[in-house]
């Protein structure tokens, strides 16, 4: 009996230990987290630099996807790596958690990088990470089918016409699926967010809804409703179609390199078709790995040296290629054993990084959700002013939250009659906006009669206002009012909107 | 054997004193870990988790000396786990409810505030040099720093705490194996020193040199930000803005408006997320049909799986059935499969235009290409693929405990029925049901609140699809309340997880009042079973 009480302790003690051991800070250790196919490459590399600079190097597996949240968690208590792996479109949200640092390369490394690889791990004019893959889709053509490469999206839709008989597709994209899609949406000059004149992206200005966003919208939603682009297609269903030759070209990108090689086809990989008088070639969104640096890490400085003089080299980097088969990053691995990169690079030649600020995560299920009903036959253009909407929603959510406790002051003329000591004068508390919580705000004043101009500013400033059509900056509203009444004026923040009982 | 020995008063004999010599140096390497990890939590600032291992420790070592509560030393494990694993979620995900934390503000002030202040930054006229590290005997580090000025070669050395000096005459920018007692570090011990030196300062006074990377130091590298506790403001000394905390907003904001400094602190914002649920646009939009289609999935899976499970079960619990082991043993298999897997055959079999199914009787000529099922792109077929796919999954345990509640209806009752004269149906109605339902009633409830969030099942198969068109928030017509909220608080923008626990709150306040509900309900099968 005293055996089975002794074995519960023991087996407390032990949990307990096991989870201590875990707290305890190591040594001269670099923990780095990695996804299945990049540890056996760093694991080769471990004998040397634990020799050259005397410490030893922990992996723990991590998937690609993972990587963010588990710092994030992690990190904070003190369990986190020094060095992790992670996807390019995480940087925004890592940053602005403040959980990586910036990472600063001497000229002569970072004439090693292509430009390209590197402006995906900058962020707000900061390099963040050191990029190992930088891949895009293409389309993959199956030559006996479609000789010629299509130059623009009639050709496909020509070929499609032409092979229907047949039971034949020209292409197959997966259904509902924003990243595969996004070369159409950009070839008709549709895009994810706008760019600020300083480069930066402009998050109220969402493209899927712009000319070119629902050019492409009608545009699939036509193969859809003709028959000539299958639905319901996933990453199996469209390597089966192709390996069956049942479409004479896919969309997908060199991490099924092999998968490619596999279906049998003669295939060539092509750049992505454009559209006679918007683009010449349509563009898939760049994306990318790298190894990023954590701010929680007691090790930075040794990071920082195993990443730049151990992982940024071309022999390392070549070791990383030959094992993950992905387009490398720096301009002298040798790429010759894979064919096909030099077809996927190709056709990256105008991709768009895809977008690394926090608001991406916003898009992609709004936007999803609109291919999958365009699929489906319904209507392309409400399809994706919907997915709009969505996506302001989420986005205004978000940043209302952000924001709480932010101010909204209805300014103008009108502001001495509603018992403010002057006119135009953003600080006066009489006329601040009632927060409605939904990001609206409202403020209901009674105003003699007479003709008046106004706006709204936010925090009690001149640095942030609105005027007329919701435009920053914007010009003055007027309002006439031929006796005293009683007028309601409301602001959506979530669109600026501005409105007043009177004129609307 | 020993232990009632020691309870009747005897002298203990060797192996019983072993055994307890033992038993109170575990309990006292027990405690010593528990300790540790109060230590660790508590720097960590994680009270509510300290209190928990204190009440453990605590607990643990009164149960142990106590021969009172000797019983109850076989519960303290399991109590131990309650505590850690249950009660303290609880704990954590209301009080978590109540605050902003999530992405932008995902540790208290505290930390913030060392992340911010850790940031370094060189102002535009420091001097850039190449550096080495050495260290004294007294375990010092400084720094060889060399830089060249127009072709010509500057040496400085740069100990900790000590003034900054010229070497005079150096003939190469390598640095010496010794200087002034100061020795070279290479390989391991310079690797080590790497730690501790990251964020030393060099020199004294206004002359200064700090480490930049793997190869530059500057003079001077200064302290981007410094926090002023007593205006609760920090200043960026590059540009000189002042960022005051915002306890209503837990940002550091720039005076006068613009970027907030990243990362945001954990605050308190009362009852924000609960009113921020109320009023998302996405309640004015889907959330009711959501809702119903939530309990009518729940419930339907409930009955339709009982019913199947029943029927097979009283098929088997005939002994007529030849080979019933067998088919007993065949029907078990969808329940031993792994969910997700099953789950992604189905998906694959449902696909419209290339699955198996469609395939199959397009090939049998009862449909053709162009009026094949849409199993998982319309509305109300979803719904039914849905239903059909969780039959699969939950007939077999429903099988499993009919049969053995079956067994447990004594067989008298059948025999006065059949004395009686009742149809089998009446049999089965009057006797058989009441019986059962005693049994697996509390079952069934559990099986309501299980499917009703089954977030699993949704996810696998169609997460939500097809989309609700012109829905203000995206949802989808399978969407059950779980994914449809987790979708809410996660997949629209980073983690959020004091919305994530508010939500929470409420869909468990909704499954509560409907295992209530669903209780009382239950409590008159009870009844009526008491009357058969």
């Amino acid at each position: 009996m005293i055996k089975k009480r002794l074995l519960a302790v023991a087996a407390a003690g032990a949990l307990v230990l096991g989870s201590l051991s875990s707290v305890v800070a190591q040594g001269n250790t670099l923990t780095i987290w990695a996804d299945a196919e990049r540890i056996p490459v760093l694991v080769e590399l471990a004998d040397e630099v634990e020799a050259d600079l005397g410490i030893t190097l922990r992996f723990v597996e991590i998937g690609l996807g993972d990587a963010r949240d588990q710092l994030l968690t992690a990190g904070p208590v003190g369990e986190g790596p020094d060095i992790m792996i992670t996807p390019h479109d995480t940087i925004g949200q890592l940053v602005q958690n403040g959980a990586i640092v910036p990472i600063e390369l001497d000229a002569d490394l970072e004439a090693l990088f292509t430009p390209a690889a590197l402006d995906l791990f900058t962020y707000q004019d900061t390099l963040w990470g050191i990029p190992y893959a930088q891949e895009n889709v293409a389309v993959i053509r199956n030559v006996d089918l479609a000789p010629e490469p299509f130059a623009t999206w009639d050709d496909v839709r020509a070929l499609g016409e032409q092979l229907k008989s047949q039971d034949i597709f020209a292409m197959a994209i997966p259904t509902g699926n924003t990243y595969h899609n996004f070369p159409v949406t950009s070839a008709f000059g549709g895009y994810i967010f706008g760019l600020n004149e300083d480069g930066t992206f402009n998050i109220d200005d969402i493209g899927l809804a712009s000319e070119g966003g629902l050019a492409a919208a009608q545009f699939l939603s036509g193969m859809y409703r003709d028959g000539l682009l299958p639905t319901s297609v996933n990453d199996d269903v469209m390597f089966s179609l192709f390996e069956e030759g049942k479409t004479a070209s896919i969309i997908t990108g060199p991490w099924y390199s092999q998968r490619i090689i596999d279906t049998g086809v003669n295939y060539a990989i092509d750049r992505i078709p454009g559209v006679p008088g918007v683009t010449e070639f349509g563009s898939p969104f760049s994306g990318g790995q790298g190894f990023v640096i954590s701010a929680f890490s007691n090790n930075q400085l040794l990071a920082e040296t195993f990443l730049l003089d151990y992982v940024a080299t071309t022999e390392f980097m070549q070791a990383l290629f030959d094992k993950g088969g992905r387009p490398p990053t720096f301009v002298n691995v040798d790429t010759s054993v894979n064919p096909n990169i030099e077809g996927f690079v190709n056709a990256g030649f105008n991709a768009i990084p895809m977008p690394a600020i926090p608001q991406m995560a916003s898009v992609w299920g709004a936007s999803d959700a609109a291919l999958t009903l365009i699929s489906l036959g319904e209507d392309p253009v409400a399809s994706m002013e919907t997915a709009v909407v969505q996506i302001k929603n989420a986005i205004g959510v978000a940043a209302e939250l952000a924001a709480a406790g932010r101010t909204i002051t209805l300014v103008g003329s009108l502001q001495s009659e509603a018992g403010c000591p002057g006119d135009w004068d953003p600080t006066c508390s009489v006329t601040f906006m009632t927060d409605n919580g939904d990001g609206t705000f409202t403020i209901t004043v009674t105003l003699p009669a007479g003709d008046y101009e106004y706006k709204v500013a936010v925090n009690g400033s001149w640095d942030e206002n609105y005027g007329a059509d919701g435009a920053r900056d914007g010009a003055n509203i007027a309002l006439s009012l031929a006796q005293e009444t009683e007028v309601t004026f409301m602001f959506d923040d979530n669109t600026k909107m501005i409105s007043d009982s009177v004129n609307n | 054997m020993s232990a009632q020995v020691k309870q009747k008063g005897v002298a203990p004999d060797r192996a019983a004193l072993f055994w307890n010599v033992l038993g109170y140096g575990l309990i006292a390497v027990f405690n010593a870990l528990i300790l540790t990890l109060i230590y660790g939590f508590a720097t960590m600032g994680n009270t509510a988790l300290v209190v928990v291992l204190g009440i453990i420790g605590v607990g643990t070592t009164v149960v142990f000396f106590v021969p009172r509560l000797y019983p109850i030393r076989w519960m303290v494990p399991g109590l131990a786990f309650v505590l850690l694993l249950v009660v303290y979620p609880i704990y954590f995900t209301v009080a978590n409810s109540f605050t902003n934390y999530g992405d932008g503000h995902l540790y208290a002030k505290q930390q913030s505030i060392r992340l911010i202040t850790a940031r370094k930054f060189v102002p535009p006229d420091a001097l850039s040099y190449r550096w080495e590290v050495m260290q004294g005997e007294d375990g010092r580090y400084a720094l060889w720093l060399t830089r060249e000025v127009d072709g010509v070669l500057e040496v400085v050395f740069a100990p900790e705490g000590d003034s900054l000096r010229v070497v005079e005459g150096a003939a190469s920018a390598d640095a010496p194996p010794e200087f002034e007692g100061f020795r070279l570090l290479s390989g391991g011990e310079r690797t080590t020193a790497l730690g501790f030196i990251q964020n030393a300062v060099f020199g004294e006074g206004d002359d200064t040199v700090g480490i930049r990377n793997r190869r530059e130091a500057a003079r001077p590298l200064k302290q981007r930000f410094v926090y002023d506790a007593e205006a609760d403001a920090i200043t960026d000394i590059s540009t000189g803005t002042v960022y005051v905390a915002n306890d209503q907003t837990g940002f550091f904001e720039p005076v006068g408006g613009g970027e907030p400094l990243a990362p945001g602190f954990i605050i308190n914002v009362g009852l924000a997320n609960f009113a921020r649920f109320i009023n998302d646009p996405g309640l004015r939009g889907p959330l009711i049909d959501i809702f119903i289609w939530t309990v009518v999935f729940a419930a339907g899976s409930v009955v339709s799986t009982f019913a199947l499970g029943l029927l097979m079960a009283l098929i088997l619990n005939s002994p007529d059935v030849i080979g019933r082991k067998v088919i007993q043993s065949l029907l078990i298999i969808p329940y031993a499969i792994p969910a997700v897997i099953s789950i992604m055959v189905w998906r694959a079999l449902l696909n419209d235009n290339f699955g198996l199914i469609n395939r199959t009787l397009i090939d049998w000529g009862i449909l053709t290409r162009a009026t094949v099922i849409p199993w998982l792109t319309d509305a109300s077929w979803a719904k039914i693929s849905i239903l059909l796919v969780n039959l699969w999954l939950g007939y077999p345990y429903m099988m499993l405990i009919s049969s053995g509640a079956l067994q447990a209806i004594p067989s008298d009752v059948y025999e006065a029925a059949a004395v009686d004269g009742a149809t089998p149906w009446q049999t089965f109605r009057q006797i058989t049901l009441p019986l059962l339902l005693v049994t697996v009633g509390p079952l069934l409830i559990a099986s309501f609140t299980f499917n009703f969030n089954n977030f699993l099942l949704i996810d696998a198969l169609t997460q939500g699809n097809p989309p609700i068109p012109g829905s203000p928030v995206q949802a989808g017509y399978t969407d059950i309340l779980i994914s449809y909220t987790y979708r809410l608080a996660f997949g629209n923008r980073g983690a959020d997880y004091g919305y994530a626990s508010a939500i929470t709150l409420v869909i468990f306040a909704m499954v509560a009042l409907v295992t209530v509900f669903q209780t009382r309900f239950n409590n008159q099968w009870e009844r009526m079973s008491d009357n058969a």
